[in-house]
C-alpha cells in the first residue's frame, strides 16, 4: 500500500471513530487492524519515543505504562496518535490515543499483561513516519500477601 | 475451728473475708436474709478453676474481642441462636487501629476511635469476659485464662498478630523492652498509640527513620499511609524534619502508583523511601540500624518488627511452620473452611490466618478481611450446628488510604476473590492510585458503617 | 459494575498558558470475554472501548481501548490551558452505556 493510500485510510479512520461510539462492533477489529497497518509502515526505533514501563511487576492486572513522544525540533513533526501493543496478549492491540494541539504528547495508562513480555509503542507521526518503542515488563508474584 | 483471718489487701483492693463479713452481718442483724454467702471472696486461680460452667448448649469461645472476633460474636447470635458465645478480651476497650493514623495528627478524635465492648455484648446477647489466654488445649477443647478455663465446641482463635522482636534481639529481652518503650511500633492495640501520638506531635526536628515489617504484615499499605500523615504533619507545622522508610521490599508496594506519586508530589523534600533495606541488625541504645540497604543513624524511630500470628496460634500448635507458600509463622488453616487444617473444632480468622492460595499468598491483613471471616466463620459454624451443609465463601477487600491532608485525599486498593475450577482462590487486585477527596470521605462511609455492624 | 469517576487535576486554579496533569479513572468491570462462568459459560465481553476528553467541546484527547486495559481504567495526560473552563471526560462501553465527569477550570 502507497504511504499516501494508507495515510488517507487512517485519517478516514479518524474521522470514523467518532462514530465508533454508537457502532461498538465496528471498533472491536480497528484496533487490531490499525496495529497491522502501523507495523506493516515497518517502524523505525525512535529513542525520541519514550516508553516507561516497570522493569519488574507484582500486579499483572495493573501495569503502569507511560508514553512520551518528543521527537527533536529540526524534525519539525507531531505525534497524531500512539497505539501500544502487548503481543503475548490474547488481543495485542491495547489502546490508541489521539493528541491535539492542547495536549502534550504524554500519557500513561494501566495494561493487563497476559504473561511477561516487552510492551511496544506505534507513534505515527504528522509526516506518516511511524516509529516505534518497546519495554520489557517480568511479571512477579507479590501484591499484599506473601 | 478456723482462726480468725484479716481483711486482706490484694492489689489495691481490699479483700473481705469471707467469714468476716459473715461476722459483719450477723452483727448487722442482715445476716438472717442470707442462706448462702452472697459474696464469695476471690481467692488464687488454680489450675481447676472454671471461669464459666458448661451447660447444655453448644458453646463457642472467641479467643480475641477485636475486628474479626467482635463480628463473629455478633453473627454468631443470629447464625447459631441456641448456641452460649462468649469472647475473651485482654483488653478493657475495643481500639480501632483502622483510623489511628489519622488520630496520631488529631484528625479523628479519641472517642472516635476507641469503644465500648460491652455494649455490643449486651447489645447482640453475646458474654465478653476480659482476660488473658494462657494456652489452649486442643484435645482436651479447653482455654485456659488468667481467670479460669473455659470449655468449648468450637473455639474461634482471633488474636490478631504479634510483634516478632525476636527476630531483631534473639532473647535480649532487654533492648526488645527498651525499644518496645522508646520506639514504639503501634500496630497492635495498646499504649503504644498514644506513646507514638506524643512523640510524633513532640518531634522538633531531625530524621524520622521508620523500619517496615517485611510481608506479610498488618495492613500492607499502612505504613506509607502513616509516612504520608505524618509527612503532612510536619509540612503543615513547618517542622524540619525528614521520613526516611526503610522498607525490606523492593519497592513501594502495594499501590505502588498511587503512594509514589503522593510522596513525589507531595512530600519530596520530606518523605525518602529506600528499597531493598531490610533490617539486619539494631541498635536501639546508639540509635542505629544496619541493613541490606546501607546503615542508618537516626534522631527518632518508629521501629516496626516483623509481624506473625498473635501468641494464641503459637499456643495451640496450629503454626504453619514450612509452607508450602509464603513464610512459618502463621496459621495452618483449610483455605475455604477457615478451620485449622488438623483440627475442624477450632478456626482462625483475621490477621492470624496463614496462607490461602499459591497465586497470591495471604488475604491483605485488613479489618475489612477480619470483619469479612467473621460474618463468613459465623455462617459456617451455624450451619455445622443446625447439621446442614457448609458452602464455601469468599471474602472481598477494599481499603482506603489518606495521602494527603490539604485538601483530604485518598486512595484505595480493592481486591476480589474468586474460586477456579481447580478449587484454588484467585485473587484479581485494582489500585485506585488517584487521590481524591470522595475516596477520603468513603472511608469515613465504610468504618462507620463497619462499626455499625459489630460494634454500637 | 461501573460507578463515580476519580478525577485529579495537578492545578485546580492554573495560570493561562500552564500545562497541567488530569488523571482520572473509572470504576468498570472490563469484561474481556475470555472468562468462564464457574458453570462454563464464556462472560459475553464488555469494556469500555473509548474514552474522549474535551475542553469547552473540542475534544482535545482521545483513546480507543480494547480488552488489555486494565479493569478500572486509569488514563494520565497533560494540556496548556487556554483559559478558564469546562473540562469534559466521558467514558462509553461495549453495552452503549455511557459515564460522564466534568470539571471547572477557573484561572489564576
Amino acid at each position: 500500500m502507497e504511504l499516501m493510500t494508507r495515510r488517507q485510510a487512517l485519517r478516514a479512520f479518524v474521522v470514523l471513530s467518532a462514530a465508533f461510539v454508537c457502532t461498538p462492533a465496528m471498533s472491536r477489529e480497528t484496533l487490531q487492524a490499525l496495529m497491522s497497518d502501523l507495523m506493516d509502515a515497518e517502524p523505525a526505533v525512535a529513542d525520541w519515543l519514550i516508553l516507561t514501563a516497570p522493569e519488574e511487576a507484582d500486579n499483572p492486572s495493573a501495569v503502569k505504562v507511560r508514553v512520551q513522544v518528543v521527537p527533536p525540533k529540526e524534525l519539525g513533526i507531531f505525534c497524531e496518535e500512539v497505539l501500544l501493543v502487548l503481543e503475548k496478549n490474547p488481543r495485542p492491540a491495547a489502546c490508541r490515543f489521539t493528541f491535539s494541539s492542547m495536549t502534550e504528547p504524554d500519557f500513561t495508562t494501566n495494561l493487563r499483561f497476559a504473561e511477561g513480555q516487552e510492551v511496544m509503542a506505534l507513534a505515527r507521526m504528522s509526516d506518516g513516519s511511524v516509529v516505534t518503542a518497546k519495554a520489557p515488563v517480568k511479571l512477579t508474584v507479590g501484591g499484599c500477601g506473601l | 475451728m478456723h482462726a480468725h483471718q484479716q481483711d486482706q489487701t490484694i492489689g489495691g483492693r481490699t479483700v473481705i473475708n469471707r467469714r468476716n463479713f459473715i461476722a459483719a452481718s450477723a452483727a448487722a442483724g442482715t445476716i438472717a436474709a442470707l442462706t448462702t454467702p452472697a459474696l464469695a471472696a476471690p481467692s488464687a486461680i488454680t489450675a481447676n478453676t472454671v471461669l464459666r460452667q458448661r451447660g447444655s448448649k453448644p458453646r463457642i469461645v472467641i479467643a480475641g474481642g477485636g475486628w474479626g472476633g467482635l463480628t463473629a460474636a455478633r453473627y454468631l447470635r443470629e447464625s447459631a441462636p441456641d448456641a452460649e458465645i462468649i469472647v475473651l478480651e485482654r483488653n478493657p476497650v475495643f481500639w480501632s487501629c483502622p483510623m489511628s493514623n489519622k488520630w496520631l495528627v488529631d484528625i479523628v478524635p479519641t472517642d472516635f476511635i476507641m469503644h465500648d465492648l460491652y455494649k455490643p455484648a449486651k447489645k447482640y446477647g453475646y458474654e465478653i469476659i476480659q482476660t488473658e489466654v494462657t494456652a489452649i488445649e486442643r484435645d482436651a477443647k479447653r482455654v485456659r485464662t488468667s481467670h479460669g478455663t473455659l470449655d468449648y465446641d468450637y473455639l474461634i482463635i482471633a488474636g490478631g498478630i504479634r510483634n516478632a522482636y525476636d527476630a531483631w534481639f534473639g532473647d535480649d529481652e532487654e533492648a526488645i523492652s527498651f525499644t518496645r518503650k522508646n520506639f514504639p511500633s503501634a500496630y497492635i492495640p495498646s499504649a503504644e498509640h498514644l506513646s507514638l501520638k506524643q512523640k510524633v506531635q513532640n518531634f522538633e526536628g531531625g530524621t524520622l527513620v521508620m523500619t517496615l515489617p517485611p510481608p506479610p504484615h498488618r495492613c500492607p499499605p499502612s505504613p506509607y499511609e502513616r509516612a504520608c500523615i505524618i509527612a503532612h504533619h510536619f509540612k503543615t507545622k513547618k517542622i524540619p524534619a525528614k521520613i526516611l522508610i526503610l522498607d525490606p521490599k523492593p519497592r513501594v508496594m502495594p499501590i505502588n502508583g498511587g503512594f509514589t506519586m503522593a510522596f513525589e508530589e507531595l512530600y519530596p523534600d520530606i518523605i525518602e523511601h529506600v528499597p531493598n533495606a531490610g533490617v539486619k541488625e539494631l541498635d536501639p541504645f546508639n540509635k542505629r540500624i544496619s541493613t541490606a540497604a546501607g546503615d542508618f543513624d537516626f534522631d527518632d524511630a518508629i521501629l516496626m518488627p516483623p509481624h506473625q500470628a498473635c501468641d494464641m496460634v503459637w499456643y495451640a500448635a496450629l503454626i504453619a511452620h514450612k509452607p508450602e507458600v509464603g513464610p512459618g509463622g502463621w496459621a495452618d488453616i483449610d483455605p475455604l473452611m477457615l478451620h485449622a487444617k488438623s483440627d475442624d473444632s477450632v478456626y482462625v480468622i483475621g490477621d492470624c490466618m496463614g496462607a490461602i492460595s499459591p497465586q497470591f499468598g495471604h488475604y491483605p491483613k485488613s479489618a475489612h478481611v477480619a470483619n469479612f471471616m467473621g460474618r463468613i466463620v459465623a455462617t459456617y459454624i451455624g450451619q455445622r450446628i443446625a447439621e446442614k451443609e457448609v458452602t464455601p465463601l469468599l471474602p472481598d477487600n477494599l481499603c482506603y488510604m489518606m495521602v494527603n491532608g490539604e485538601p483530604k485525599e485518598a486512595i484505595s486498593v480493592l481486591f476480589e476473590y474468586e474460586l477456579t475450577g481447580e478449587g484454588v482462590v484467585h485473587q484479581t487486585q485494582i489500585d485506585i492510585d488517584v487521590r481524591t477527596e470522595d475516596q477520603y470521605e468513603e472511608d469515613f462511609r465504610w468504618i462507620n458503617r463497619t462499626f455499625k455492624d459489630f460494634l454500637v | 459494575m461501573t460507578s463515580k469517576p476519580r478525577v485529579w487535576i495537578s492545578n485546580r486554579e492554573p495560570q493561562v498558558g500552564d500545562v497541567v496533569t488530569v488523571r482520572a479513572m473509572v470504576s468498570h468491570a472490563m469484561e474481556t470475554g475470555f472468562r468462564k462462568s464457574p458453570a462454563g459459560e464464556i462472560i459475553p465481553r464488555n469494556i469500555i472501548n473509548r474514552f474522549e476528553c474535551s475542553f469547552d467541546g473540542q475534544t482535545i484527547f482521545a483513546g480507543d481501548l480494547d480488552t488489555a486495559v486494565s479493569r478500572n481504567p486509569f488514563i494520565e495526560f497533560k494540556f496548556k490551558v487556554p483559559g478558564a473552563g469546562q473540562l469534559q471526560m466521558a467514558w462509553s462501553d461495549d453495552e452503549g452505556q455511557r459515564i460522564d465527569a466534568a470539571l471547572e477550570i477557573a484561572t489564576s
